[in-house]
């Protein structure tokens, strides 16, 4: 039954965010062009400066006219990210909300299939979707600085004024298969926090749902920011952000303060085992009572 | 003697505190039959309904169905049509019925196609461009076309139209394994007094009266619609 579940659940989002994503992704395309081209006219306006001759007109306007396409693209591209990412948070947040909470509910709980089967059904697909979004989002960004560091390298002369390596090193594999290791557990990490806030958000709309038979959406906002600011902040947020911020202090630190590397290494890789354990863990239990409130509480009048 | 399809003991729900939609209520249904549930507005049978499918929680009392207590397996073998439409709109019929195949192994896909034929509906019609009486007519095809032991209508008459009631009374009557229990909820008792094998009337969250129909009308001389006005008439002014 799981499997069924998760097939309607993951089919019902499929054909929007496929063409979102699509959307997304050739916005970035032509964002990133128009990014290229404003860096290229800067970069080539600084070399010409550099070189001590004053730009003519024509190339004046010519700067002028890419930097509005550029600033342009930029906005667009920072603003479709935002969209594109919390769209796909809120599309995850109502299909949750619609299935379990308005007449459909009727027949979701009318299903010959457990509470919690549907619960985790729900929430497999929208962290599926979550975290495509987020690939999908990470690739724009990289295109978006993978045009600028093409438009600096067709600029003659334009290393000597901007700092094309630093951005180049993005691009280039972590310090060694220990690098590598701790990229994978702080991308891990950020999928356990992404997980966590996930079942905040249902644990939030369940309560509010099942606990006020009127103005439900409104109790949902009111429930959200009281748990975001009781449980959210001090928990998820503060334990896991902090713990990241932590392990970049002692990333810097430990390789000076150990006189073996790989002891860094592997305290490094404790912390951030830690936080994903601790996310997963709080993910869990907040999971745990949502489907226990749906067993026990589920009064849908 | 079969066992009951269902019995409820000494079921209580209340939505605010201190104000009981269903105040210890008991009620046994025998297989196959059918059952009127009927009563004013506000009397308790939809919230009874919801009970027995699963959708509410009972404050008290309990419920069991084919003898075991009511778990989210005791879905497979009620078929709930509730009064409102319950599929989202952008479903279409021909994917309702994939959905149902897919979730209840005793669905009859061909039997709902036939009906959904009768009835003229396109399979391929979107659930947004149906009208509200045939958006209801599907519904209950679907509910109608599952193999299941206990079949719960909650005004399955309410919103269509003369004619379709017709064929929606001649659907129940015809499509229900004859092992299977359906129970009725409906303000329409004229109109479903025909189908019914047992009545009970309920008032103020409790049986008021129940029994055969058939045995009812003999010994009162009344139908069941005439002994309905009289016995809630009575129990207004008492």
């Amino acid at each position: 039954m799981f499997k069924k579940c998760l097939k309607y659940d993951l089919k019902a989002f499929a054909k929007i965010w496929l063409i979102a994503a699509a959307v997304m992704l050739v916005l970035s395309v032509v964002c990133s062009i128009g990014l290229g081209s404003f860096i290229n006219a800067t970069a080539s306006m600084a070399v010409i400066e550099g070189q001590g001759s004053e730009p003519d007109s024509l190339q004046i306007m010519s700067l002028v006219a890419r930097m509005c396409i550029g600033m342009l693209c930029y906005i667009v591209l920072i603003y479709s990210l935002v969209i594109f990412l919390g769209g796909t948070s809120i599309m995850v947040l109502i299909r949750y909300y619609t299935k379990f909470f308005t007449d459909q509910g009727y027949l979701t709980f009318t299903l010959p299939v457990r509470r919690s089967t549907q619960f985790w059904s729900k929430a497999i697909a929208g962290f599926v979707y979550t975290a495509a979004s987020g690939v999908v989002a990470l690739i724009s960004i990289l295109m978006a600085i993978g045009s600028v560091i093409i438009a600096l390298v067709m600029t003659p002369n334009a290393a000597e004024s901007f700092p094309i390596e630093e951005l180049t090193s993005i691009f280039t594999p972590v310090n060694g298969v220990c690098g590598v290791i701790a990229l994978l557990l702080a991308i891990l990490l950020i999928a356990a926090i992404v997980f966590a806030s996930m079942m905040m958000n249902y644990l939030v709309i369940t309560l509010a749902a099942t606990m006020f038979r009127k103005l439900k959406i409104l109790s949902v906002i009111v429930s959200y920011y009281v748990v975001n600011n009781i449980i959210a902040v001090p928990i998820i947020y503060v334990g896991t952000y902090g713990l990241m911020f932590a392990l970049m202090f002692l990333a810097m630190g430990l390789e000076t303060m150990f006189a073996v590397p790989v002891l860094a290494w592997l305290c490094i890789y404790a912390l951030l085992l830690l936080g994903i354990v601790a996310a997963v863990t709080v993910g869990i239990i907040l999971a745990n009572f949502t489907v226990l409130r749906l067993e026990r509480k589920l009064n849908l009048a | 003697m079969n066992q009951p399809i269902l019995v409820c003991e000494k079921l209580c729900k209340s939505y605010k505190r201190n104000v009981p939609v269903l105040d210890e209520l008991d009620f046994v249904v025998e297989p196959g039959r059918i059952v009127g549930l009927l009563g004013p507005n506000g009397c308790g049978k939809s919230t009874l309904l919801k009970l027995i499918s699963g959708l509410l929680t009972p404050n008290s009392g309990t419920i069991t169905i084919c003898g075991e207590p009511r778990s989210e397996q005791s879905n497979a073998v009620i078929s709930f049509l509730p009064e409102r439409p319950y599929f989202s709109s952008a479903m279409t019929v021909n994917a309702m019925m994939d959905y149902f195949e897919d979730f209840y192994t005793d669905f009859d896909r061909s039997l709902c196609e036939v009906m959904l034929k009768d009835l003229a509906i396109d399979p391929k019609a979107r659930m947004r461009t149906l009208s509200k009486g045939t958006k209801e007519k599907v519904q209950l095809v679907l509910v109608m076309a599952r193999r299941a032991k206990l079949y719960l209508l909650d005004e399955p008459i309410g919103g269509v139209d003369p004619a379709a009631r017709e064929y929606i009374l001649k659907t129940i009557i015809g499509n229900y394994n004859p092992e299977a229990s359906v129970i009725i909820t409906t303000h329409l008792i004229a109109d479903v007094e025909g189908v019914l094998d047992d009545f009970a009337f309920v008032d103020a969250g409790k049986i008021a009266m129940c029994g055969n129909a058939d045995e009812v009308r003999e010994q009162n001389g009344k139908s069941l619609d005439e002994l309905f006005r009289e016995v809630f008439r009575c129990s207004r002014n008492a």
